[in-house]
C-alpha cells in the first residue's frame, strides 16, 4: 500500500529524516517506535502527504504522492494527528462528520450515506449515543476516539496514527490500541509504549531521524537495540497468565553491583 | 440569498422553504426600515408607491421630494448598509476560521486600517475619488496590512489559543497604527483643508453621499464574497482542528486560504473606499450567528450574512436619528455596540481556554 523510498526531510537546514525506506503490506499494522524527536510524527507526516520530502520518493496504491491531489489522498488515507484540538462548540457528530470532507463538494451534497458512514464509524469506536455532546466536555481518551471516528468516516484504505494513546490512562490505552487492531486496515502507528508495540505486525524503530530497524516485534525489540535506542536497560519477563513477554526498563547508568564504599 | 440554505443537512430539508421565506421577509423588512426611519419619516405605502413606480412603471401620483429621498438618498444608503454588513460579517468568518482566532475581524486586523491608507493615497495623489480605482488602491493597502500583521503576530510567537489570539491581535492593532498615521500623514501632506475635512469624516465610517454607483460595487463585492464563501464552506468547517487536519481532510490549504483571504480582503477594500472603516462588525456579528445557529458554515455564513445586513442597516438608522438634525459616522454606532460586546468575548474566551 506504501512504498517510501529514500525519503529525506530538510528544514530550518537541518536535515530531520534521512534516507529512510519501508513498504507497507496491505492489512498490516506498522508500529514506529523511538525516543521523542527521533522523528517519528515526521515521517508519519510525509507519509500523510502534509509534508513534502526534500528528497526521495512516495508510493500509495501504486501512484506517486507528489502527484495526488489532496483530496485524493484524503480519500485513501486518513491521519490521526498527536494533537488536534478546538476551542470551537462543535458536537460529536459534527467532528466525525468533517471525515466527509474528502466526498463532498457543491455538486455532491450531503446525503443519507454519508449519515451512515458517520453513524458506522462512531458504532465501531463505542461512541455511539454520543452524537449531540459537546466537543469541550469530552474526556482525553472519547476525544481520541472521536478522532479516529472521524479518520474512519474518511472510507480510508490507509490509516496513520501519531501516538494515539499518549495522556490515556491504562484503561484507555488498551481499548485504543485493541480498537486499532481490530480495525483491519493498513495502518502505521507510532508508539511510545514498547509493551504495547508488541501487536504490531512489524516495527520500524527510528533514532535521530532514521529508520535504524525494521522487522517483526520479537526480532526487533532486543536488549542491545533498545538500550542503544532509548538508553535504558531491558529486562524481559514472561507473563504467566499467558505465557506473553513483558519489558522491564530499569536507568543505563545503574550499578547493579554493591556500593563501592 | 436563497443560496443561503444550499448545502444544509438533509434532516432539516423540510425547513429550508420555510427559512428562505424568512429570509426574504427580515430583507425586505430591514430595507423598508432603513428607508422609512430617518429625520423625515416616510409612511410604507409611499415607499411601496415608488418602487412600484420605478420597476413596473405604475404611475403613481407622488410628491418628488419624497421620491428623491426614497430613490436617490435613503434606499443606495440601505442598500450599501447592508452589502458593507454583509460582507463585513462574513469576512470575520472567514477570518476567524483561517485564523483560529475567536478575535479575527478585518477592522481589528488592521486591514481596514491598510485599506483605507491605500484608498487616500489613490485619492490624494489625484487620480481622483471614484469607488473603482479607490477599491483597487484599498486592495493594495488590505493586503499589504494583512501581510504584515500575519508576520509580526508570526514573529511575536503566534499560535492558537488564547496566547497566539492575542499575539495577533496586538500585532492588528500595531498594524491599524502604522497606517492610521500613514494615512494621517498623506492627508497632512497632500490635502488641502476642505479635502481633509472630507476624508477624516469618511474614514471613520460614513454613508453620507452614497450613489448608485456605489450601490452596484458593493453588491458586487458582497455577493461575490458570499458565493466564495459558500464555494469553501466544507473547507472552513475543516480548519476546526487547526490548518494541517484540514490538509489531511483533503483540503489544498494553501489555496483555499489565498483564495479566502483575496477575496475577503478585496470585499473589506470595496467596504472601506464606499463608506469608511467601519469596526467591529466582523467581530460582533459571527459571534452572535454563532450563538443562533453554531459553529458549522452552511448554517453560519448566511446566518452571519443576514445578521450583519440587519445590523449595519440597524446602526445605520441609529446614526440618523441618535441626535436629531446631525448624522453620526456609522463606524461611532457600530463602535458604541461593538466596543462592549468585545470585552465580553475576551473575558469569555480566557475562562474558555483557561
Ligand atoms: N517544522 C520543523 N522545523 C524544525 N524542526 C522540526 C520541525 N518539525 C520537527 N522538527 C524537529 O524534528 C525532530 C523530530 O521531530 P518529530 O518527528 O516530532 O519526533 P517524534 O514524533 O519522534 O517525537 C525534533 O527534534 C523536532 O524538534
Ligand atoms: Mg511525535
Amino acid at each position: 500500500m506504501i512504498r517510501a523510498t529514500d525519503l529525506s526531510w530538510r528544514a530550518g537546514g537541518k536535515a530531520i529524516l534521512h534516507g529512510t525506506s519501508l513498504t507497507v503490506a496491505k492489512g498490516e499494522v506498522l508500529g514506529l517506535i523511538g525516543p521523542n524527536g527521533s522523528g517519528k510524527s515526521t515521517l508519519l507526516r510525509l507519509l500523510a502527504g502534509l509534508l513534502k520530502p526534500s528528497s526521495g520518493h512516495l508510493e500509495l496504491a501504486g501512484r506517486p504522492l507528489d502527484r495526488m491531489r489532496q483530496r485524493d489522498i484524503a480519500r485513501l488515507l486518513a491521519f490521526v494527528a498527536q494533537q488536534a484540538e478546538t476551542s470551537d462548540r462543535i458536537s460529536v457528530r459534527d467532528a466525525v462528520e468533517l471525515g466527509r470532507t474528502p466526498w463532498l463538494d457543491a455538486l455532491r451534497p450531503w446525503s443519507e450515506e454519508d449519515d451512515r458512514h458517520v453513524a458506522h464509524a462512531l458504532a465501531r469506536v463505542g461512541m455511539q449515543g454520543f452524537e449531540t455532546r459537546d466537543w469541550i466536555t469530552l474526556s482525553g481518551g472519547e476525544r481520541q476516539r472521536v478522532h479516529i471516528a472521524r479518520a474512519l468516516a474518511q472510507c480510508p484504505k490507509v490509516m496513520l496514527l501519531d501516538e494515539p494513546t499518549n495522556h490515556l490512562d491504562i484503561h484507555h490505552q488498551l481499548s485504543i490500541m485493541q480498537l486499532v487492531a481490530d480495525l483491519k486496515l493498513t495502518t502505521v502507528i507510532a508508539l511510545h509504549d514498547l509493551n504495547q508495540a508488541m501487536i504490531c505486525d512489524r516495527l520500524g524503530v527510528m533514532h535521530h531521524g532514521r529508520l535504524i530497524a525494521l522487522g517483526p516485534p520479537a526480532g526487533i525489540l532486543t536488549p542491545e537495540l533498545l538500550e542503544r535506542v532509548f538508553a535504558v536497560r531491558i529486562t524481559e519477563l514472561t507473563d504467566p497468565s499467558d505465557g506473553s513477554r513483558i519489558m522491564r526498563f530499569l536507568p543505563l547508568n545503574r550499578k547493579e553491583t554493591t556500593c563501592a564504599f | 440569498m436563497t443560496l443561503a440554505l444550499i448545502g444544509t443537512r438533509p434532516r432539516r430539508r423540510g425547513l429550508r422553504a420555510f427559512h428562505g421565506i424568512w429570509i426574504v421577509l427580515i430583507l425586505i423588512a430591514a430595507l423598508l426600515a432603513g428607508i422609512c426611519i430617518g429625520e423625515t419619516r416616510i409612511p410604507v405605502s409611499t415607499v411601496l408607491q415608488v418602487m412600484a413606480n420605478r420597476f413596473w412603471d405604475a404611475g403613481y401620483v407622488l410628491d418628488p421630494i419624497d421620491e428623491g429621498i426614497i430613490w436617490s438618498y435613503r434606499l443606495p444608503r440601505a442598500l450599501v448598509a447592508g452589502g458593507c454588513g454583509t460582507a463585513l460579517a462574513v469576512c470575520g468568518v472567514i477570518l476567524q476560521s483561517l485564523l483560529r482566532n475567536a478575535l479575527a475581524d478585518p477592522y481589528l486586523l488592521g486591514i481596514s486600517a491598510g485599506a483605507s491608507t491605500g484608498a487616500v493615497l489613490i485619492a490624494v495623489v489625484g487620480i481622483g475619488a471614484a469607488a473603482v480605482p479607490m477599491s483597487a488602491g484599498a486592495l493594495g493597502g488590505a493586503l499589504l496590512a494583512f501581510g504584515l500583521v500575519a508576520l509580526l503576530a508570526r514573529m511575536a510567537g503566534g499560535g492558537t489559543g488564547l496566547r497566539g489570539a492575542g499575539q495577533i491581535i496586538l500585532a492588528g492593532i500595531a498594524g491599524s497604527q502604522l497606517f492610521n498615521a500613514m494615512t494621517s500623514f498623506l492627508i497632512a501632506r497632500s490635502a488641502n483643508a476642505e479635502q481633509a475635512r472630507g476624508i477624516m469624516y469618511w474614514l471613520l465610517g460614513n454613508l453620507s453621499g452614497i450613489r448608485w454607483d456605489d450601490v452596484w460595487l458593493a453588491l458586487a463585492a458582497a455577493i461575490l464574497l458570499l458565493i466564495v464563501a459558500f464555494w469553501h464552506m466544507r473547507a472552513l468547517d475543516a480548519f476546526t482542528f487547526g490548518a494541517e487536519s484540514a490538509a489531511s481532510l483533503g483540503i489544498p490549504v494553501r489555496q483555499v486560504q489565498v483564495v479566502l483571504i483575496v477575496v475577503s480582503a478585496m470585499a473589506t477594500a470595496v467596504m472601506v473606499s464606499i463608506t469608511g472603516s467601519i469596526g467591529f462588525v466582523g467581530l460582533v456579528v459571527p459571534h452572535a450567528a454563532r450563538f443562533l445557529v453554531g459553529v458549522r458554515h452552511a448554517l453560519l455564513v448566511p446566518a452571519s450574512a443576514l445578521i450583519g445586513m440587519v445590523f449595519l442597516i440597524a446602526a445605520d438608522i441609529m446614526s440618523r436619528i441618535m441626535i436629531p438634525g446631525q448624522t453620526l459616522p456609522i463606524g461611532v454606532v457600530t463602535a458604541l455596540v461593538g466596543a462592549p460586546v468585545f470585552a465580553v468575548i475576551l473575558i469569555r474566551a480566557r475562562t474558555v481556554s483557561r
